[in-house]
């Protein structure tokens, strides 16, 4: 059973909408090989990725955060996720509140969630992000890396393979 | 004295298209259709090469990538002279048809059913009333049982009492045009959160040829998918078991839930197969699935239906099928922010268009467009000067014209059921009567010719899914053109790409959305939005602060704005109503 989920959310063609994606792409070539990761394009797709939320047991989100300040790096946990969400996420308008609401009417949903994002600068259409969002990929990488990577040592500690 | 009415973000799932009105006496008069935000994918793909387009071009829209995709690489193989194997087309009719109920279903439910559904009326029905009204509708999904309904009643209590509706925010619960009894309010709740579940059967046939969901893998020549049958790291025999069951599974799922819903909740809003006409035109090549790299009227490359042949129904008359002939296809701007070389009254085939944004409209945030000739970013297309509907009621009207039996049979089942005539399909009930048939036929010819046909020809020893005589760039022409004629969930689908020294080096989509979305043209002709409301100038508006109505009629032509244009709102603008 896969202990974490990765879900990238955004359009690579829509410059720093494409952040969430980046962000898991960097992370799967971080995680490569190991099979308690998973790692999903999730894109800008709708109730289809309702089966990717029922099916995690923790689910980290990637994506562009909207704020005040482009290039701030914002990390959500516990209660902030479902608070923020309800006043959009996401620039993207994907409906991830949507997704993770329908999850919890079906029943199934992640033990955890938790979002690490950037705010973009630019949300236009073109390929590549900007270069204050680019300039951050690092630090988000890490914060999301460091999810990961608690969350697999909370399954060592309860004695999970 | 007129009122003017504002509505936008109007979609549920994205917020693009907005809709200004003027009503007097509680009906509408006039109407214009907008689209706020600029699409430029014709852009992005320039001097890249044509064998990676469809990868860029299938985010065009988030909801149905692989349909974009698809069209992408029968165009370019159009354009290069490529020929996919058999099993390799197969497996896109496949992808197509799944997708295609996928998406259907997730409309009729999740983005349509709430115009006409209850949710908060459904915490006061009672679970044995609800079973029996299913079973009176003709409704054998196994779903219906008393346990299953006293379960949701539930659920949807917990919603309510919480304070949060959840997934059901947003809706006009208060309105008193919501019609059906709380047991069918019930009932309808409880297999919308069976769809839910039960997409993803249709969503893992995609993802098992394609390699992965969402973003499947495609490929310019034929699928990126290896299939052996004894092998365990290619499309084997249990994964083939497993799209078995999924494919009996989606057929089960629209014959004894999806199809007699619809019939049931159409039935009780009548008056709505007299709402919500659009101009009685209507283009297809054929019945969902139906696929073509070039000319639909010369070549054909592979269909479940292949006896439904491309054609155009006009003005009304049933009874002509009017051979389909894509040079009469133009796009006119009059209304819309772009500029032609040839001036702005012009129309230009997709081969040859030009996409030049120039932007008159007022600065962010604005109370009202319309005043002005140009007031969308949606392109006008016509076909030999008219508007044309496209989408599933094209589809069956367009089969039952010309007599496709399976077609037939169900049209004249639910007319007779409904008291209503074919005609009447062009509506707003019809609309989304007619989305529900042609899901029928569709799972039906995934279960019966296409799945079969692919497990045939598999066992016969056929497992070449790729054609790799045109993949160096090198055997191309120095100048290819090509398009793709797609007919998928919303409608008709058309790529067209211009492929020079090895690059794109002209690239349009012309998508369903825009067919029925675009505004006046030059002669002031209205888009099918706009006529379905404000064409006979008397469809229902009751409360402007409410404007379910209009809502109904627009849902049910599915719309899909990010499909149509792809920029986003980052405040996610607020329904807004100016009356003055």
């Amino acid at each position: 059973m896969t202990a974490v989920t990765v879900l990238g959310i955004g359009n690579p063609i829509m410059a720093d909408d494409g952040t969430g994606l980046a962000l898991a792409e960097r992370l799967s070539r971080s995680c490569a090989g190991d099979p308690r990761v998973e790692v999903v394009d999730g894109g800008t797709g709708g109730m289809e990725l309702v089966p990717v939320v029922q099916d995690a047991e923790r689910l980290l989100v990637l994506d562009a955060v909207a704020g005040p300040v482009p290039g701030t790096v914002v990390h959500l946990t516990g209660d902030q996720v479902p608070r923020l969400l309800a006043t959009k996420l996401s620039p993207h308008q994907v409906g991830l509140l949507d997704v993770l609401a329908a999850a919890r009417l079906l029943g199934r949903e992640p033990r955890q969630v938790e979002v690490v994002g950037v705010v973009p600068e630019v949300v236009d259409l073109r390929l590549g992000l900007s270069d204050v969002v680019a300039g951050v990929l690092d630090v988000a990488t890490a914060t999301a890396r460091g999810v990961v990577e608690r969350w697999l040592a909370e399954d060592d500690d309860a004695g999970h393979p | 004295m007129s009122t003017r009415v504002v509505i936008d973000p109007l979609t549920r799932i994205e917020g693009h298209l907005r809709i200004e009105l003027e009503t007097e006496g509680g009906a509408i008069r006039k109407a214009w259709s907008e689209t706020t935000q600029f699409r430029g994918i014709e852009t992005i793909v320039q001097d890249r090469d044509p064998r990676d387009a469809w990868a860029f071009v299938q985010r065009i829209c988030g909801v149905c990538t692989s349909v974009h995709a698809i069209a992408s690489v029968v165009a370019v193989e159009n354009a290069i002279g490529a020929n996919p194997p058999r099993q390799a087309r197969l497996i896109r009719d496949i992808v197509l048809a799944s997708q295609e109920v996928q998406d259907h279903v997730i409309h009729f439910y999740h983005l349509h059913a709430l115009d006409w559904v209850n949710v908060p009326s459904a915490a006061t029905a009672d679970p044995a009333k609800a079973v029996e009204f299913a079973r009176s509708i003709g409704s054998t999904w196994k779903g219906n049982t008393i346990e299953r309904m006293t379960a949701v009643r539930d659920t949807v209590q917990q919603i309510l009492d919480s304070g949060q509706l959840s997934i059901f925010t947003g809706g006009y619960w208060d309105h008193p045009d919501y019609r059906l009894p709380a047991e069918a309010n019930l009932m309808a709740v409880a297999h919308y959160l069976d769809a839910l579940e039960f997409q993803r059967s249709m969503i893992r046939i995609g993802t098992v040829f394609g390699g992965k969901n969402p973003h499947p893998n495609f490929l310019v020549g034929g699928m990126a998918c290896t299939i052996d049958l004894d092998r365990s790291e290619s499309i084997n025999q249990v994964q083939l078991d497993q799209i078995a069951d999924w494919v009996a599974e989606t057929r089960d799922f629209v014959a004894s839930c999806y199809l007699p819903d619809a019939l049931a909740i159409m039935g009780v809003y009548k008056d709505y197969f007299d709402i919500g006409a659009a101009q009685p035109n209507y283009l297809a090549v054929g019945l969902a699935g139906a696929t073509f790299g070039g000319d639909p009227g010369a070549s054909r490359t592979t269909s479940a239906h292949t006896e439904v042949k491309p054609g155009v129904l006009l003005d009304g008359d049933l009874s002509t099928v009017h051979p389909f002939d894509p040079t009469k296809i133009a796009e006119y701007i009059a209304s819309a922010w772009y500029t032609y070389q040839d001036g702005d009254d012009a129309g230009l085939a997709p081969a040859q268009g030009e996409t030049t944004p120039q932007y008159t409209g007022p600065k962010p945030p604005f109370e009202w467009l319309a005043d002005a000739d140009k007031y969308t970013w949606c392109k006008a297309p016509r076909y030999d000067g008219k508007p044309v509907q496209v989408g599933p009621v094209a589809r069956i009207l367009l089969a039952y014209a010309q007599g496709h039996q399976r077609t037939c049979e169900l049209v004249d089942d639910a007319a007779g059921k409904l008291g209503i005539t074919v005609d009447q399909l062009n509506s707003t009930a019809g609309r989304t009567l007619a989305r529900a048939v042609e899901a029928m036929i569709s799972a039906e010819a995934l279960a019966e010719v296409t799945f079969p046909q692919l497990v045939d020809n598999l066992k016969k020893g056929d497992i070449d899914v790729f054609d790799n005589s045109r993949w160096d760039p090198s055997t191309w022409p120095d100048k290819g053109e090509g398009f793709s004629f797609v007919e998928v969930a919303r409608g008709n689908l058309s790529h067209w790409v211009t492929v020079e020294d090895g690059k794109v080096a002209r690239y349009q989509a012309v998508v369903p959305t825009t067919w029925l979305a675009g505004g006046r043209d030059a002669d002031g002709q209205q888009g099918p939005y706009e006529e379905s409301l404000a064409g006979a100038g008397s469809h229902p508006l009751h409360d402007a602060a409410q404007p379910l109505e209009p809502l109904r009629t627009i849902h049910s032509f599915d719309p899909c704005m990010s499909c149509a244009v792809h920029v986003l709102d980052v405040e996610g603008a607020e329904l807004q109503v100016v009356t003055s």
